[in-house]
């Protein structure tokens, strides 16, 4: 049972976007396309790695009404709006987002182990007391007494590092003076001094021709170094001894020690956890600090070949409305699997699929495998379209509230006894604003992702090829009573069929 | 320096050396930001000379004095980030890293693991056996922990446009959602490796340009990079990454490139190697039994691997018990034996997930032995006549080079790249030479030299920076002075990009 369901799971329906040609399609006249696109259709190999690339669900698909295209996350152009911190949703003003490097500047703090936000947390413990700081204790029972970050998930906190804050508002300002003070901070400003001295004092020589061809890159920086070549035998000015700014101690013997007799792996940091700290990416786990939180940004998105936008959100980090909105759902018909009963090997099955029609207007779709053909035979599947040419009602908001929907339906087969006026042939049903036709599928061999692939051209020309995913085949002979599978990393099979749909 | 050195090299690498278009090739172009230092731009595939000083300069027009500099110069950035800033990208095969040039570390390192994405495994990996993968040879490129790219590249047709996509998904996920930045006002600087293939240079500059459309790009070879990062012009860079080693040295500002060396003992044969290991003597508990059973290899998934080399594993000492001759290598049966007991490490359990049904997961113990925690490393350095061991692949490359060289390269030795960040590496790396120096026949014209082995960051300050992300650090430095470097621009961009390997072309001066 579980398997049926992960089964269904792992079908899918996406759609193929060929974005990488915008550009050389910009070559073409416009009215070339449209015969260019119906039939210099490239062959789409379903099978190629590449699919995984170019082909998305719709959700993630945009719709640009002038070039009448469906365009991918990845062929937009993004250009950003505005920054905000997703845990405050402070909208970060351009200008201090490069000198905060893209993170929040207020309290916004993430866990180093759970990557979690971090609270602020009043400790209410009055410290030991102090006789000699009498002052101190006596503050701290006044105000809020020391602050510290403290993680809801992992229950991580930072009074376990000695990170303390005397006020609860501007952390971040507070962590700033140490954040200047690193080690690599400081010897890096000192090396880019040291060059640009170099560089500004070997400037104007004027020296023979180059001794040794290289690498190009650093050449020109090169070149200022120590300017004289046979006249002014110079000594190299980077000879001048490097400042020790200061030298980390190796404290690798700890290091290896403690990792010699190590007992809990907690103790050691992963990846994740050292990658959000790369001043010294430490191994344990006590040298990790609280880093600020990255910031997000909210982006335009614009169509590459006409630069109109499809996707405008409003400016408030808060508000999640977008006023421009040209998304493929809206304009393109959407498939869904409707039926998928498990697919057995050399058994022909009947799948259904759903489209439906978010225009205002009739569409007529033409299904095709390839170079419209109805059926295809590959090594893995042999698949008929029942249903090639059908159209679809248009949609009417009126049928989201009415449920008694004019239902001209003949299931299937000519040898329906319903007295419907047309044999429509091949499509399951028809309702409302939308249409769902059958597909019959032969799998050949037992795979672990069958794909299929089909065409719809479009009155309008609008052509696309969708991939439809369609889980596991099975072979009937080795099916076992249904066990749970041991594996971790089973593969979702699913039989993907690229389907090409012209809209009209 | 004296004149003779440099009259030396001249004479031994001609091949290199293309003087006469040295002169033709620099321009002075006063238009760009930098006024005070004279600048050189090259537009198309050339070689460009990493001279002593400018070429002459009676082709140039003005040369604009090197006028006073303020020299208080900012140190913070500028408020408003005016695109004056360049992104540097050093991108490996495992981890890309991204940031803004003028900056000492790099803002993100981003893994570049397929994820989430569909996982193609080999036909007899789950031991099922006699399935059809309805995919093509090039579906291995997209596995779980695929490396971004191999050594040979283009030997798969379908190879190079699904490492298109790849690169073309990475580079927009860190411009956009990493440093927010737009990319079309931002030049770029590249850090890359001399020996990164020329087809995956070709690729990244048509994502960069196509794809993201920024303004220009500059290759800088990471491994002079590093050596900026320390201060020093002249040392041994010894670069140890996923994919392979790379040995460069490096005189006086020049890389002396025609001495590389290159060893594909790395990262990966370390992952290779604890893989085997592992699966021949570690061992699991998988629940509800507590029994231990053989580790079976399906479990020893990529992320899993990355995971137990980058936290457990160390390096240790020579022993005197196991020493290995000079070009041997230890099989792995064979290890088990000769360090099982001379082993002082706790064995470390670790959690393994045995599977995932959606949010489910079931997991198990894996135990990992001492000694292969500790030895498991082993096998970066030994090696044979087929590939030579880290220390050896150095040592070869300093036996290149010309004699009175060798002695200030071995006195500033510095180590690079992800992998030398195991613990105690340098350490061992230093007994290693001094092994080899005393016990290899082939190395003994460079044994008077072994008292005067120092690394770079001893004498400097240290390990300021993490040596995985010296090159980037270094290639931020450059990007952040003046001077500008040898860039690409994308009008002019037409497919082909400047490599060392190519002719030197004569351009017309733009």
């Amino acid at each position: 049972m579980s398997q049926q369901i992960d089964a269904r799971q792992r079908s899918y329906v996406h759609y193929y976007c060929p974005c990488p040609d915008v550009s050389k399609s910009n070559n073409n006249t416009g009215e070339d396309e449209e015969e260019d696109i119906v039939e210099s259709i490239p062959d789409f190999d379903v099978n190629s790695p590449r699919i995984h690339f170019s082909t998305f669900p719709i959700s993630k698909l945009y719709f640009c009404d002038d070039c009448h295209q469906i365009r991918c996350p990845r062929c937009v152009q993004e250009e950003i709006v505005c920054y905000y911190c997703p845990n405050c949703l402070f909208e970060v003003p351009t200008a201090s987002v490069k000198s905060e490097r893209n993170r929040c500047a207020r309290n916004c703090f993430q866990c180093p182990i759970c990557q979690n936000t971090l609270t602020v947390v009043a400790s209410t413990e009055p410290p030991p007391p102090q006789p000699s700081a009498s002052s101190n204790s006596s503050a701290s029972t006044t105000s809020g007494a020391p602050y510290y970050l403290s993680c809801g998930v992992c229950r991580w906190d930072s009074q376990e590092i000695g990170m303390t804050f005397e006020k609860a508002t501007g952390l971040a300002l507070q962590l700033q003076k140490t954040e200047d003070e690193r080690p690599d901070v400081k010897e890096f400003d000192h090396l880019k001094d040291h060059f640009e001295k170099h560089l500004r004092l070997s400037a104007p020589s004027t020296t023979l021709p180059s001794s040794l061809l290289s690498i190009p890159g650093i050449s020109s920086f090169s070149n200022r170094y120590g300017g004289g070549g046979f006249t002014h035998p110079q000594q190299k000015s980077d000879d001048v001894a490097k400042y020790n700014n200061t030298i980390k101690i190796e404290n690798d013997d700890n290091l290896v020690h403690d990792l010699v007799q190590l007992k809990d792996v907690n103790q050691i940091t992963t990846l994740t956890q050292r990658m959000n700290q790369l001043s010294d990416q430490p191994y344990k786990v006590e040298r990790l600090q609280p880093q600020r939180i990255h910031l997000r940004t909210k982006r335009v998105k614009r169509c590459r070949s006409c630069r109109h936008i499809l996707i405008k959100p409003e400016q408030k980090a808060q508000a999640t409305r977008f006023k421009i909105k040209l998304v493929a759902l809206n304009h393109i018909p959407k498939l869904t699997i409707t039926s998928l009963p498990k697919l057995f090997l050399n058994q022909s099955t009947e799948i259904i699929l759903k489209f439906s029609n978010p225009l205002y207007e009739e569409i007529i779709v033409d299904l095709a495998l390839k170079k419209d053909e109805t059926t295809e035979t590959t090594e893995y599947a042999k698949i008929k379209l029942l249903a090639p040419h059908f159209n679809i009602t248009p949609y009417n908001e009126v049928w989201e509230y009415d449920e008694q929907d004019f239902n001209i339906s003949s299931k299937g087969r000519p040898s329906s006894t319903a007295s419907a006026p047309k044999p429509d042939i091949g499509i399951y049903e028809r309702r409302g604003n939308y249409t769902s036709v059958k597909i019959e599928i032969t799998p050949l061999a037992e795979v672990d992702e069958l794909k299929v692939r089909e065409s719809t051209p479009t009155t309008k020309s609008l052509f696309f090829w969708t991939v439809i995913g369609l889980g596991p085949v099975v072979n009937p002979a080795t099916v076992k009573p249904p066990a749970p599978t041991r594996s971790p990393l089973t593969n979702n099979n699913s039989n993907v069929a690229p389907t090409r749909t012209n809209i009209n | 320096m004296p004149p003779i050195m440099s009259m030396q090299l001249n004479c031994q690498y001609p091949i290199l050396l293309n003087l006469a278009n040295t002169r033709e090739i620099c321009v002075m172009d006063n238009t760009s930001s930098s006024v005070l230092n004279p600048t050189i731009a090259r537009t198309t595939a050339s070689a460009t000379p990493l001279s002593r000083g400018i070429p002459s300069t009676s082709v140039s027009s003005s040369f604009t004095t090197a006028s006073s500099l303020t020299t208080a110069l900012p140190r913070r950035h500028s408020i408003y980030g005016t695109g004056e800033d360049r992104i540097v990208l050093d991108i490996g095969s495992l981890y890309i890293k991204a940031g803004f040039s003028g900056e000492s570390r790099p803002r993100h390192i981003v893994p570049v693991f397929a994820g989430n994405m569909k996982t193609h495994w080999d036909p007899d990996f789950n031991g099922s056996g006699g399935v059809v993968k309805a995919c093509g040879e090039g579906c291995r490129i997209i596995g779980e922990f695929a490396e971004l790219y191999d050594l040979e590249i283009g030997k798969n047709p379908d190879e190079l446009d699904a490492l298109y996509d790849r690169l073309a998904h990475y580079l927009r996920e860190i411009y956009f959602r990493y440093l927010l930045t737009d990319p079309k006002q931002r030049k770029v600087v590249l850090c890359e490796s001399p020996m990164m293939p020329l087809k995956l240079k070709q690729l990244i500059a048509k994502v960069l340009f196509e794809n993201l459309q920024v303004p220009s790009i500059s290759f800088a070879p990471s491994h002079m990079l590093a050596l900026l990062t320390t201060g020093c012009t002249t040392g041994l860079v010894i670069d140890v990454g996923h994919l392979e080693t790379t040995v460069l040295p490096t005189f006086s500002a020049r890389p002396l490139t025609p001495f590389i060396r290159t060893t594909p003992l790395a990262g990966r044969a370390l992952t290779q190697r604890l893989k085997e290991l592992i699966s021949a003597y570690g061992s699991m508990i998988i629940p509800p039994s507590t029994n231990l059973v053989p580790v079976h290899a399906k479990y020893l998934t990529p992320a899993v691997l990355e995971d137990i080399k980058t936290r457990f594993i160390f390096v240790s000492p020579i022993t005197v018990e196991a020493t290995v001759g000079v070009a041997e290598k230890t099989l792995v049966e064979d290890m088990e034996e000769k360090y099982a007991s001379v082993s002082s490490a706790t064995d470390v359990s670790y959690p393994i997930t045995l599977s995932k049904n959606g949010r489910e997961r079931q997991m198990g113990t894996l135990i990992i032995p001492s000694w292969i925690r500790e030895r498991c490393a082993e096998v970066l350095f030994e090696g044979d006549e087929d590939e030579s061991s880290i220390v050896g692949c150095a040592l070869e490359c300093l036996l290149k080079t010309p004699m009175h060289l060798r002695r200030p390269l071995f006195s500033s030795i510095l180590l690079i790249g992800g992998t030398t960040l195991l613990p105690n590496f340098q350490q061992r790396f230093a007994q290693e030479v001094l092994r080899a120096l005393n016990k290899d026949r082939r190395f003994k014209p460079l044994s008077g030299l072994a008292d005067h082995f120092e690394f770079l960051e001893d004498n400097g300050s240290g390990k300021v920076f993490v040596a995985n992300c010296r090159a980037w650090v270094g290639g931020s430095l450059i990007g952040s002075l003046k001077s500008t470097v040898v860039e690409i621009t994308r009008e002019k961009y037409t497919g082909e990009v400047p490599d060392w390997t190519t002719p030197n072309i004569p351009s017309a001066a733009s």
